[in-house]
């Protein structure tokens, strides 16, 4: 997993956020687009993407971008 | 009548005698009471007169659980008004369950045991216009109707068709049931 690869499926999971809106240092849970379903649709990407089971306490848990990529990482390491 | 069911890792457990309790103290606090459209407090009496007389063939009130752990996440309902027509309501009872991924996994169960076991075809629903997590909720796959809402509140409908051939909501519910989430 690279991190262009990353955020380039990050980035494409938001239907109506312009993609160059979301960097790394992007606080995602403060994007309009936010919302309950994103959450449940961001897991679900980890799921499929990267056989990674996140949980909801992850997303919580995260702020930013790079929280996520680091925490995918992280498991993809275990 | 359909007391339990389970989906996705939700047990629901139908309003009984036993549990109207429960729901009166959730529906009267403060971060449930704020959303609804009536703020009004509810007392024990009102509470049991109101399930006394509460047409049960037509309203489908539940407690939400997750399966595993018991833990209450929230309240879903539905009222049949006719005509395959049924007004859904939903609200959780703890505010740390807010833009988590559980709120829309219950909705999802909730709404294929409205469309695939009451036999319901639409669903129209009212949200005060400051509730943002259910307005976005509503927004990202309901309908919604302009002519219909007001200076307060927002008006939509989702119909089983619209529901059941929405691409996003397939997928999820695919990740879904294969993970039991």
């Amino acid at each position: 997993m690279t991190k262009e690869e990353f955020i380039s499926k990050f980035r494409n999971q938001f239907e109506e956020t312009e993609p160059d809106r979301i960097d790394f240092e992007t606080n995602f849970k403060e994007l309009e687009e936010w919302s309950s379903m994103t959450a449940l649709i961001i897991i679900a990407m980890a799921d499929e993407e990267y056989d990674l089971k996140l949980s909801g306490d992850d997303i919580r848990n995260s702020n930013t971008v790079q929280d996520l990529y680091d925490l995918i990482e992280k498991k993809s390491n275990q | 009548m359909h007391d339990e069911f389970e989906k996705y890792g939700f047990k629901f457990t139908r309003a009984n005698e036993g549990n109207i309790e429960l729901i009166r103290n959730w529906r009267n606090s403060e971060f449930v009471s704020s959303n609804m459209l009536s703020q009004s407090h509810i007392s024990f009496e009102e509470q049991v007169n109101w399930f006394k007389n509460l047409d049960k063939d037509n309203n489908y009130y539940y407690i939400a659980q997750n399966s595993t752990s018991l833990e209450y996440i929230g309240v879903a309902y539905v009222k049949l008004i006719g005509n395959n027509v049924g007004e859904p309501g939903f609200y959780l009872v703890k505010e740390e369950f807010e833009n988590t991924s559980v709120s829309i996994i219950i909705q999802f169960a909730f709404l294929d045991f409205t469309f695939n076991t009451l036999g319901l075809e639409l669903l129209p629903t009212k949200i005060k216009k400051d509730n943002i997590n259910a307005y976005k909720f509503n927004l990202a796959f309901c309908k919604l109707i302009q002519e219909k809402s007001t200076e307060d509140i927002y008006y939509f409908e989702i119909s089983k068709e619209n529901y059941f051939n929405n691409k996003k909501i397939n997928k999820l519910k695919i990740f879904l049931t294969k993970n039991k989430a």
